[in-house]
């Protein structure tokens, strides 16, 4: 029974327990990729090192036995940045996006493939939820937003890029008369936002969600001055009354004409309510319960901004302390490569050539250039039919973007991809697909686990490695189909598999 | 030098394994051979025969009631298969891939057995240890490394081949005296010793002795006991690219940092040799290779960064000249032009020994070379008659 320290604290363990297993028993959870419960430790990603403080030597912990009299440091400085350095050898041979590039674009992060999905499949009325309860302002957006999403969309690679904006102002602008988005039950908690503008209407649209009342102030006569001001001849004043008039329906009232610090003092305010927001510049305050958004010229980052102002509020709401956002790893792609195109395309669902797609390829590959590119100046183009330009999309996210365990500590362990510059990104390889499970080798560290679950599952030809040192790959062996290579393992070996290399197409709902 | 003792010596090795069998209790003897020796191969099997005819092998030996048998494993070849465990791995027919030790092979080796693993030169050692015992041993070399080692002598020297030395002799001994120093009258410059993961031993070191302990307090290790001697025409720098070319191409893939970390390595020490990389790189190459030896999982990949690590403790001023644009051994050809100067007495040899035309024939005249043509190949200055090929 060897006794030995792990972080100052001494445990006991049986004989033969590795450093990881002693350690989970004091409740320290060491990171690790490579290794999963009932599987032999591989040994071969080495993000589970530890330090022996004796020796002074590192260690994977996923395999070193816990010996007697050893002092064993799982957190200091130097495991973290051996951590750190292993990540980012992964990530610099990681080829995939964690998330679709016009999310990553998006300030106010619309779930751009999730919405693509509903209009597809006919749901408009989901696909306007979706884009309302991100971007708060979905149809104002579509007339005044200058749509960067579009500009990071793969598909503009082989004929053009999804026309975003248009599709989520169409959806919003049909399904809005006569819908009131549904709100908590009343925590009987008030707030003031000072400012009627995009970032104050965001903040009043996701406060009123949680059921916190809402009173917005504005010197002006009219909510929504700065976007009107902004975007005179782009958008349909109509449009954004519409909108505001929805925020009304959910429970916020808004005090037009009353300029705070002149009409009401911030004291009332601050007073009277659980919490204050501010969101215009000329009011300058701080102090407990007092919180503060800019309200940014362009529309979208206003709103984003008065979506992170209102979540820092909530949290207060609830007692908790507030916190920096930390922004998640996100692995990128970078543009597509002409000849690593149709590898992309694979991924998913064979994307069905319409004739418009047809015509556009077709003229692309005649005149070199794309048929048509998204237009600078909003609602010029109507669309025809939204479900046809919705199957368009490419779903370029990662279908684990959530459990993926190398995006986790990359996030965690401040890891980035581009430390090494003389990395070149390889081609996407190209997917392939057995029944629900998705395979895409640009994502796989060459752990082994898949291989494991189909060694111990006794059924032949199952995941194998092939070639030797930095091209060394995991995949069906003998150039066999990944339905024989899978066969009854799939579900464990997507759950095994420590990123998005392996998973269900449906994404992460599966996992549970 | 392994594959001479199993070529010359076979007997010795085979000897050596029977007394370890019978020293732990084993009853099974495997020689992993790389198929490369088919001589080798050849000879072990023919010793293997005959010690069985004799009942040196075999059931009951001389009447002992010992018994071993030997048997040849014909190996890919694959550098990692050096390392124990994965030796282990390719005799069982799985890939040629280390595992974490402990265990080690004495604990849970071959078939979860518990398996002796030692190298050809050891289990020849054995029988003379035996013989003579092991005072007689221990009468050679230094206070802590015992007895002899055979090195494999190469590289800028006039005499190379396999030498057998006392543990404790300086490199300058071997050098110098034994090797005759580099041809031609070049300038001794350093010595990799140890093979590919060795390290790079610069001249001014040269009195270093050779045994376990002062090779590894500068950074190189007695390793397969390679020594390759380097003269003022080399380039350190390329001379690490080159071992960690090596090094990259022989990882085996299983653990991250050697995988990866060799191969982000190998692009920045390529870029090096070619003039374009920058100071940012060079400390970037050295982290990376403190980190590949720190994390990798076996020997090689603990040991790869060696020669980098070695190049840039005593060579430093050459990385940082290849930074700025130049290869002060006039070694790597991105970095180098060749010119005719006007001693040429256009004898038209040059031109007539450029395998690309870069030169035009002009008998009589002043030959010159076309840079967008040339290849750096060397073969125009090594047949001049004048020395009239600079090289910049």
């Amino acid at each position: 029974m060897p006794k030995l320290t792990i972080n100052g604290r001494t445990i006991e363990v049986a004989a033969g327990t590795t450093l990881m297993d002693a350690a989970r028993r004091l409740g320290i959870e060491i990171p690790t990729l490579c290794h999963a419960q009932g599987i032999r430790p591989l040994t071969s990603c080495m993000v589970c090192v530890v330090k022996e403080t004796k020796g002074g030597k590192l260690m994977p912990s996923c395999s070193a036995l816990a010996e007697e009299g050893m002092e064993i440091d799982t957190a200091c400085e130097e495991v973290a940045a051996a951590r750190r350095n292993v990540l980012e050898m992964l990530l610099s041979e990681h080829v995939g996006d964690c998330e679709a590039p016009c999310r990553q674009i998006c300030p106010a992060s619309l779930d751009i493939s999730a919405m693509m999905s509903r209009i597809a499949l006919g749901d408009h009325e989901g696909a306007a939820r979706i884009a309302r309860e991100q971007l708060t302002l979905p149809a104002t957006l579509g007339y005044v937003c200058s749509a960067p999403c579009e500009r990071g969309c793969h598909r503009a690679a082989k004929d053009s890029a999804l026309q975003i904006r248009e599709l989520h102002r169409r959806m919003a602008e049909d399904a809005m008369g006569a819908i009131t988005p549904e709100t908590e039950a009343p925590t009987g908690k008030r707030v003031a936002i000072v400012g009627a503008s995009a970032a104050g209407l965001a903040a009043a649209f996701m406060l009123r969600k949680r059921g916190h009342a809402c009173r917005v102030f504005d010197k002006a006569p009219v909510a929504g001055r700065i976007i009107r001001e902004f975007a005179e001849d782009t958008l349909d004043p109509r449009v954004l009354d519409a909108e505001i008039a929805m925020i009304q329906r959910m429970g916020a009232e808004f005090q037009l004409n009353c300029e705070v610090g002149t009409d009401v003092s911030l004291d009332t305010l601050r007073r009277e309510n659980d919490a204050v927001l501010i969101t215009c510049d000329d009011l300058d305050a701080s102090g407990e319960g007092i919180f503060t958004a800019v309200e940014f010229p362009m529309t979208v980052n206003a709103v984003a901004e008065g979506k992170a102002a209102a979540d820092q509020v909530i949290r207060c709401l609830a007692g908790l302390p507030s916190h920096r956002r930390v922004r998640a790893f996100n692995s990128q792609l970078g543009s597509l490569r002409p000849e690593e195109l149709d590898a992309f395309l694979t991924r998913l669902d064979p994307v069905h050539a319409t004739k418009k797609t047809l015509i556009a390829t077709l003229l692309k590959a005649v005149l070199g250039k794309p048929f048509h590119k998204p237009s600078p100046i909003p609602n010029a183009p109507s669309l025809e039919d939204p479900r046809e330009e919705a199957s368009r999309c490419l779903h370029c996210t990662c279908l684990k973007p959530v459990t993926c365990r190398l995006r986790r500590y990359a996030t965690e362990y401040a890891a980035t991809q581009t430390v090494f510059r003389l990395a070149e990104r390889s081609n996407v390889p190209a997917a392939s697909r057995f029944d629900d499970v998705v395979f895409e080798p640009g994502k796989c560290i060459r752990c082994g686990l898949c291989i494991e679950v189909g060694r111990a599952s006794g059924e032949p030809n199952t995941m194998a490695f092939e070639g030797r040192g930095y091209s060394v790959r995991v995949k069906p062996p003998f150039e066999q189909e990944l339905r024989v290579a899978l066969a009854s393992n799939a579900g464990r070996c997507v759950h095994v598999c420590p990123t998005g290399a392996l998973s269900f197409r449906q994404g992460e709902v599966h996992e549970a | 030098m392994d594959r001479m003792l199993l070529e010359s010596y076979p007997y010795r090795v085979l000897e050596g394994m029977l007394i370890a069998s019978l020293a732990v209790g084993a009853h099974e003897g495997i020689i992993y051979i790389r198929a490369e020796y088919p001589l080798a191969v050849r000879r072990v099997n023919a010793a293997i025969e005959q010690c069985e005819k004799s009942g040196f092998l075999g059931e009951d030996i001389l009447g002992s009631g010992h018994a071993l048998h030997v048997r040849v494993m014909e190996a890919a070849g694959a550098f990692v298969c050096g390392e124990e465990t994965a030796l282990l791995a390719s005799i069982e027919g799985r890939r040629g891939m280390p595992a974490f030790r402990p265990p080690f092979p004495a604990t849970r080796g071959l078939h979860e057995c518990p398996t002796l693993v030692n190298n050809v030169e050891t289990y020849a050692l054995v029988p003379w240890i035996v013989r003579n015992g092991p005072d007689a041993f221990a009468a050679f070399g230094t206070d802590k490394s015992k007895g002899t080692k055979v090195f494999s002598l190469t590289g800028k020297i006039l005499r190379g081949g396999l030498i057998e030395v006392p543990m404790g002799v300086t490199i300058r001994q071997i050098v110098q005296q034994i090797g005759g120093g580099p041809p031609d009258g070049r300038a001794f410059k350093a010595v990799q010793v140890g093979g590919p993961s060795g390290g790079c031993i610069p001249a001014s070191l040269a009195d270093t002795p050779v045994d376990f302990e002062a090779l590894a307090g500068v950074g190189a290790m007695m390793g397969s006991g390679g020594l390759v001697v380097l003269d003022d025409s080399d380039c350190m720098v390329e001379i690490a690219r080159y071992f960690i070319e090596f090094m990259q191409h022989e990882s085996c893939g299983k653990c991250t940092p050697c995988r990866v970390g060799t191969t982000r390595m190998l692009e920045i020490l390529t870029l090096l040799c070619e003039g374009k990389a920058s100071l940012g790189d060079l400390e970037q190459l050295e982290s990376i290779a403190q980190s590949v030896k720190e994390l990798s999982l076996c020997g090689l990949g603990k040991t790869a960064p060696n020669p980098v690590l070695t190049t840039l403790r005593y060579f430093r001023d050459e990385f940082v000249a290849h930074v700025e644009g130049r290869c002060p051994a006039h070694a790597c050809r991105k970095m180098i032009t060749y010119t005719i100067t006007h001693d040429c007495i256009g004898c038209t040899k040059c031109a007539q020994e450029c395998p690309v035309d870069a030169i035009e024939m002009k008998p009589y005249q002043l030959h010159t070379i076309d840079d967008a043509l040339c290849t750096r190949c060397d073969a125009c200055r090594a047949v001049c008659p004048v020395n009239a090929v600079i090289v910049d």
